[in-house]
């Protein structure tokens, strides 16, 4: 258990294409830090250099203070999770979680004892005869989970860990990883595509955008005050405001900043009449379950409002009320 | 994972070329002006190509051995397509009893069959030569038809065909206005390879031959008892030139991972 | 059956049945019931030490031949199972192109390099290594050489469908927990790609086992296989119920080999057969 720094990392696979972009980014000592990010971000990237999978190019990565950039893969002592779970088709489970222990010149005593006792704390010691083609989805996963715990690694790296379960066998299962995170203070980085999954478990998050970090925040601070529209967009912010509109027209708002939007969550868009209001034509009704969504178009463009009352009209007008404290100001990019 | 790929590119590197120079020293002995096969050549000279279309067994082995391989492949894809539509489409019981004797000739060795074939057919029941010698062609061809033909029908979804009843076509326009345009890359696939299959071999060929019936690749093996000059360098060149270019058709209209 | 199913596989069951087996087993019948007693032939055949020989020497070479293109297919099926676009076009096209050559062809090259005046005893002579040509060509080496030539693609080909269908995250998941490449090649890749393995052996080996060409070009009169021997018995001798027997032999030892191998193979197929499952 480690901490980790990354400085000024870069990778490009062709002059003009960078997939990385100078990243820097610290991880505490047993901290779950998330990478959250749309495909194509850099953000698998970024962990397979971590793992050493990939050659660095520049930039530098040290663990605890030592520089591991030129340590190849298999003296990293990392522990990784991935996406398919790649666990070895030809052992059994025990064979699995074995593998990398193996590799440590231990006694067969030590190894087996080890072995056991984290198949034990994932619950799986009575599969362990089992091979891996005999087990469902999630106790795949568990597996792929105490193979890479087994050999008590420095960091545990996890791509995607979740995105091949069903819905709610992902939400077990990371409570799962969650659990046994804490339990072992392990220092991990979460590779993922889902906000909700990596908000549920994370330390930290930093939401990745072509090959940059634009925002490295508790999971609070993310969801209430997104930094850049990117980070709002990606988190389910729909209604953005232009700052030099609202100024034309009145509004009140917190202006801190050189940005150029406001933005506000759905669900605290009211209607109402005053100040900050603005006026648009209901084009449809969605039923979401708890509440109605109503897409209502704008002069500055469709607007998504979240509400109990079911009775407005698909064609009427209605008036928008923004709260003051509902608006939140965006950087300027 | 560097050294690895590392190790096995060499071998990897080492064996490509250990396949590809005993050709070019074939290719390039055909050019030779010596009578007797050197290796390196010592003058040029395109004579011993001539000299190929002198002999009247090449000539006459090469049509035959066309002829006999179109004849072949054609046979084995007409037989081919209604069982494998069958065995693909129909419930049948004990299917893949079916589908193993169809399968059948690949497990017994090529030259058990010619050695079957000519005791069975030639000497019993005196049929002609070219007709045994088809018959056994066919039955080699027979399994590479039914094997490609088997995983095209299986790419091939049967709702398309559905679809095309739906409308008000029947079975039998059906099958060849939507299932047959669907499946004739494997179609062509088991042409060539049958096609290759019969024109290449020898062990069946071998028990077929005779005075009346001359096959290019056993009248190279007579020829090559008798005599050791550039001419079958010559004609070897002419063979690796029909492979060239079956393959480049094959690359063309199918991609050339069809045809393994 | 339904009667159009019938109709559709009846000229090909007709063909089979009256043209393969029925002949199979007109050559096969009589091998018992020509003799003294019912395996009289047999027993003749395999008294005679010569036929142990030629017994022996097939499957010799059939064995060697599988060895040796496994030990030079692996690596090479690797290599080539991780080259991408117009290279791995290349390569496949120069593994493909020997498989569609005429086998005369292939083996002619080698009675070139093999032979007392070839390119192998004249490159050894230049340089003054040795004196007098070595004996090359009519050995059971050159029927080695000559075989695994033939059959080396073949291996190749059935190799590289069995990598390229790995899962390159399971060696990457090896190499983070510690295993070196070494190690990761030898636990972790080979073990996946042994259906590709057997289903390779399986075609060398009887492909090896069976062939005629290249023993006749290059194994000469004195190194017989049971193909070479079949067409001696038949063809030149006319020996029919002696070359029967040895048709027979020949396809049982094939068949057997398969079908052993086969089964081996499939239940490791089924171990291995490791699906994401939701």
């Amino acid at each position: 258990m480690a901490q980790i720094k990354i400085e000024n990392l870069t990778l490009s696979y062709q002059k003009n294409k960078q997939i990385l972009k100078d990243l820097s980014l610290e991880i505490n000592n047993g901290e779950l830090l998330s990478i959250l990010g749309p495909s194509g971000c850099g953000k698998t990237t970024m962990l397979r250099l971590i793992s050493g999978l990939l050659p660095i190019q520049g930039g530098s990565i040290k663990v605890a203070g030592n520089d591991i950039s030129k340590v190849p893969v298999y003296k990293r002592n990392f522990g990784m999770v991935f996406q398919s779970y790649a666990l070895f088709p030809h052992m059994t489970i025990f064979q699995n979680v074995a593998f990398g222990l193996k590799r440590k010149k231990l006694s067969k005593e030590v190894i087996s004892e080890k072995t056991l006792s984290i198949l034990k704390t994932t619950g799986l010691i009575d599969l362990k005869d089992r091979m891996p083609s005999e087990l469902s989805g999630g106790q795949q996963q568990r597996v792929s989970l105490a193979r890479a715990l087994a050999i008590n690694p420095d960091v545990l790296l996890l791509d995607e860990p979740l995105s091949n379960l069903d819905a709610k066998l992902r939400i077990e299962m990371r409570e799962e990883i969650s659990r046994l995170q804490k339990k072992m203070k392990m220092t991990t980085i979460f590779v993922t595509h889902d906000q909700e999954e990596c908000f549920a478990i994370s330390d930290r998050v930093a939401v990745m955008n072509k090959g940059k970090i634009e925002q490295l925040d508790t999971p609070e601070r993310i969801y209430q005050h997104p930094k850049t529209r990117f980070v709002a967009e990606f988190i389910g912010y729909d209604n953005f405001i232009s700052k030099d509109w609202a100024t034309e027209h009145g509004w009140s708002y917190n202006d801190t900043n050189s940005g150029k939007y406001l933005t506000i969550r759905p669900e605290n868009i009211k209607v109402g009449t005053g100040n900050n209001t603005l006026k648009g034509k209901i084009t449809a009704r969605n039923f979401l379950g708890d509440c109605y969504q109503y897409i209502v178009e704008t002069e500055l463009g469709r607007m998504k409002v979240d509400t109990d009352n079911k009775d407005y009209q698909i064609g009427s007008e209605l008036t928008l009320y923004f709260d003051k404290q509902s608006l939140i100001e965006l950087e300027n990019k | 994972m560097k050294s690895k790929i590392r190790f096995s590119s060499v071998i990897g590197f080492i064996v490509l070329l250990l396949l590809i120079l005993p050709l070019m020293i074939v290719i390039i002995t055909s050019f030779g002006s010596e009578t007797a096969i050197s290796f390196p050549i010592k003058g040029f000279t395109l004579n011993w190509y001539h000299n190929v279309f002198q002999q009247p067994d090449f000539v006459e082995g090469m049509k035959m051995s066309f002829i006999v391989a179109i004849l072949a492949a054609t046979i084995a894809l007409l037989i081919g397509i209604p069982a494998v539509y069958a065995l693909t489409h129909f419930q049948i019981h004990h299917k893949s009893w079916f589908q193993n004797i169809f399968l059948n000739p690949a497990l017994i060795p090529e030259i058990v069959i010619g050695f079957a074939l000519y005791q069975t057919l030639v000497i019993s029941f005196g049929l002609p030569l070219f007709l045994s010698l088809l018959v056994g062609h066919c039955l080699l061809c027979l399994p590479y038809v039914i094997r490609l033909l088997t995983a095209g029908m299986m790419d091939f979804d049967n709702r398309i065909e559905e679809a095309a009843w739906m409308v008000g076509y029947n079975k039998i326009v059906t099958f060849f206005k939507v299932v047959i345009p669907n499946i004739k890359q494997s179609i062509l696939a088991a042409f060539i390879l049958s096609f290759i299959t019969s024109f290449n071999n020898i062990p069946i060929t071998l028990f077929m031959n005779g005075p009346s019936l001359n096959m290019l690749p056993t009248s190279i093996l007579n020829y090559l008892e008798n005599n050791y000059d550039p001419t079958v360098s010559a004609v070897s060149v002419i063979l690796m030139l029909i492979t060239a270019a079956l393959m480049m058709i094959a690359e063309k209209y199918l991609g050339l991972n069809k045809l393994t | 059956m339904k009667r159009s199913t019938t109709l559709l596989l009846l000229p090909g069951l007709l063909i089979i049945i009256i043209l393969l087996i029925y002949p199979a087993l007109r050559m096969f019948i009589p091998t018992f019931t020509s003799g003294n007693s019912l395996f009289e032939n047999y027993r003749l055949f395999f008294s005679s030490s010569n036929n142990l020989k030629v017994i022996y020497r097939t499957l010799m070479i059939a064995v060697a031949t599988t060895l040796v293109t496994l030990g030079l297919g692996l690596p090479t099926a690797y290599w080539i199972s991780r080259l991408n676009g117009n290279w791995r076009k290349l390569v496949s096209i120069i593994v493909l192109f020997p498989i569609l050559t005429n086998a005369v062809v292939r083996n002619f090259a080698w009675i070139m390099i093999l032979g007392k005046n070839g390119v192998i005893n004249n490159f050894l002579m230049k340089i003054h290594l040795i004196d007098t040509p070595l004996t090359l060509l009519y050995t059971n080496l050159a029927i080695i050489i000559g075989a695994v030539y033939l059959f080396l693609p073949i291996m190749i080909t059935s190799l590289v469908s069995s990598f390229s269908q790995l899962n390159s995250e399971i060696e990457e998941a090896a190499e983070v927990l510690g295993a070196r490449p070494v190690v990761v090649f030898f636990k972790v890749i080979l073990p996946q790609v042994s259906l590709g393995i057997f289903t390779g052996s399986i075609l060398v080996f009887v492909g090896a086992l069976t062939a005629y060409t290249t023993p006749q070009l290059l194994g000469g009169n004195k190194n017989m296989v049971l193909a070479t021997l079949l067409q001696q018995q038949s063809i030149t001798l006319g020996n029919w119920t002696s070359a029967s027997v040895i048709a027979i032999v020949l396809t049982v030892i094939a068949v057997v080999t398969m079908f052993v191998l086969n089964k081996v193979s499939k239940m490791l197929d089924r171990r291995n057969n490791l699906e994401i499952k939701n």
